[in-house]
């Protein structure tokens, strides 16, 4: 380093500081206004955006076991069973799938879920668990095999 | 005092149907309803009745008659060959993952397999044709399905950061961590063999889960 | 570091050029190893050429093994993939274990993975083998004849009785069990 004065030698803290600096401006890259440009704003939003990072990591494994939980419930509910007797019967039955699995099923493989929802419900009736409906308006279900040909 | 908070406490309880009905009987509706009163009068379709248990009616003998149609209905699609394109719910290093073959999935975390390495997965929860589905309790027995797989990569992740930071308490951690990731290819899912009605029903007893 | 910086890409598991469909391949085509003869920082490196390069070589006859000898700087790894990705690992100060489990995972993976942010760890060119859901799935191939608007159809699925409803009921019930008690009497 050149210092023409004593002041800007008192100033130039050194190389350390432009490496640390720069680590920062990396991650604020893709942010808005001052905290993208300004090292003070700019670290507080890193620190912000590393703990979201770091937390949202478990918080996505929570958020698909809702989702699956959702998409399983109103899958077994179109053929009238509730989500808690659809899996305490495949249980029952030692069928131990889990709910992503279910979830894809009956997203992807209808006719395999369909399988696996008459037989869960036939299991559950016969153990008596509460939440099985009748066919009727609200959950119209004809059932595949009878749409398929013969 | 008490007593009288009890009666209050005890009213709503005993308010059941009997003393709505005498008290409807007190109103003495006009006779203008009554004259409506049609004896063909059905009451409108219940909707979502809940099912009192019933065993199903049909005999063992039928159940069974029925369970062996299905089954060489199977059996005759698989000995023709005729079963298409298949897929399988496999359970792998505490995951389940629903594969056809050509499929890649990923293992996190140590595993020792190495590249190249063909390895046969035995815990099939489910497999399923177009037109079938044999689903295990809990897996399909092991020399019905033969699910083929290669294992094209290990690896590791990318560096995740593990920040933790409380304001205001002079506290901040940081860690970077890259755990080993396992790359694997489904190269095959065959049923081979014929599917027994009798090995459905094994006692599994002796089974240790 | 955060999950959508720019320079971390995120992306899907892929396998480079079908890679074990039919048998599997190794990706790393050149591995090329640096080091100092005399510098103590790349003791481990010159143990690790001493002893087991030889034995790597062999086990790999589909990778390249480049020995780079140059005075007084950190010794370093780079090896080279088929799809032309480039991977440099610094070696300074490295034991003879350590270096080795570098250089295996080198052999192992199919291309510098440490930029790429996995969204799943599945994939599929078949997501679907019967067929996926569909909101008509299920219904009544009747429905498709139907012409809109429809009266039958237009009403509300779930309609609950009213508070009259109930109470015509009710009467009628009393009036039948009124009548019953009425011919009892008579007789």
């Amino acid at each position: 380093m050149v210092f023409t004065s004593a002041a800007l030698f008192v100033r130039a803290r050194g190389p350390d500081e432009f490496w640390r600096k720069r680590r920062v401006f990396k991650l604020a890259a893709h942010f808005h206004g001052r905290p993208r440009n300004v090292y003070t704003f700019a670290v507080r939003a890193v620190h912000r955006a590393l703990v979201y990072a770091t937390k949202g990591r478990k918080l996505k494994k929570l958020d698909m076991a809702e989702l699956w939980k959702t998409r399983v419930s109103a899958s077994a509910e179109q053929y009238g069973v509730s989500f808690d007797a659809f899996k305490n019967s495949l249980l029952k039955s030692n069928i131990l799938l889990n709910k992503k699995m279910l979830a894809d099923l009956a997203i992807w493989e209808p006719r395999s879920f369909e399988a696996l929802a008459q037989l869960s419900r036939e299991r559950a009736v016969v153990e008596g668990m509460p939440g099985i409906q009748e066919r009727s308006v609200m959950n119209q279900v004809y059932g595949l095999k009878n749409l398929l040909k013969k | 005092m008490s007593f009288l908070l009890k009666n209050i406490v005890n009213l709503p309880r005993s308010g059941s149907i009997n003393q709505l009905t005498s008290s409807f009987r007190c109103l003495s509706l006009t006779s203008q309803l009554s004259t409506r009163h049609n004896l063909n009068y059905k009451p409108p379709k219940i909707i979502a009745k809940p099912i009192t248990p019933i065993i199903p009616q049909r005999s063992p003998s039928e159940d069974l008659k029925a369970c062996d149609n299905i089954i060489s209905k199977v059996n005759n699609v698989i000995s023709e060959k005729e079963e298409g394109r298949l897929f399988a719910v496999i359970h792998l290093c505490g995951k389940q993952f629903k594969v056809t073959s050509g499929d890649i999935i990923l293992v996190e975390g140590y595993w020792p397999p190495t590249i190249g390495d063909e390895v046969r997965l035995e815990k099939v929860l489910l497999v399923g044709g177009n037109d079938f589905t044999l689903i295990g309790r809990p897996i399909v027995d092991k020399n019905l399905v033969n699910v083929q797989a290669t294992i094209i990569e290990k690896t590791l992740t990318h560096t995740k950061t593990h920040f933790k930071k409380k304001r205001r308490k002079q506290y901040m951690r940081i860690n970077f961590q890259r755990s080993p990731n396992t790359m694997i290819r489904i190269n095959s899912i065959d049923i081979s063999g014929q599917i027994q009605a009798n090995s459905l029903e094994k006692d599994d007893s002796t089974k240790i889960y | 570091m955060s999950n959508s910086h720019l320079f971390l890409k995120s992306g899907f598991p892929r396998a480079p050029l079908q890679n074990g469909v039919g048998r599997y391949i190794c990706q790393l085509q050149r591995i090329t190893l640096k080091f100092c003869k005399n510098n103590g920082s790349s003791r481990g490196m010159r143990e690790f050429i001493e002893k087991q390069l030889i034995d790597f070589a062999k086990e790999n006859p589909g990778t390249v093994v480049y020995v780079k000898p140059r005075r007084h700087r950190t010794p370093v790894i780079v090896a080279e993939y088929l799809n032309g990705d480039r991977e440099w690992h610094n070696c300074r100060n490295l034991s003879k274990e350590e270096i080795t489990q570098w250089i295996t995972l080198m052999k192992t993976q199919n291309g510098s993975s440490s930029s790429l942010r996995l969204r799943k760890m599945w994939h599929t060119d078949m997501p679907s083998i019967q067929g996926p859901w569909t909101p008509f799935t299920l219904k009544n191939p009747a429905s498709n004849l139907v012409i809109f608007p429809n009266e039958e159809l237009s009403k509300p699925l779930d309609v609950e009785k009213s508070a009259t409803e109930k109470l015509i009921e009710l009467f009628r019930e009393q009036r039948l069990s009124e009548g019953k008690l009425e011919e009892n009497r008579g007789n």
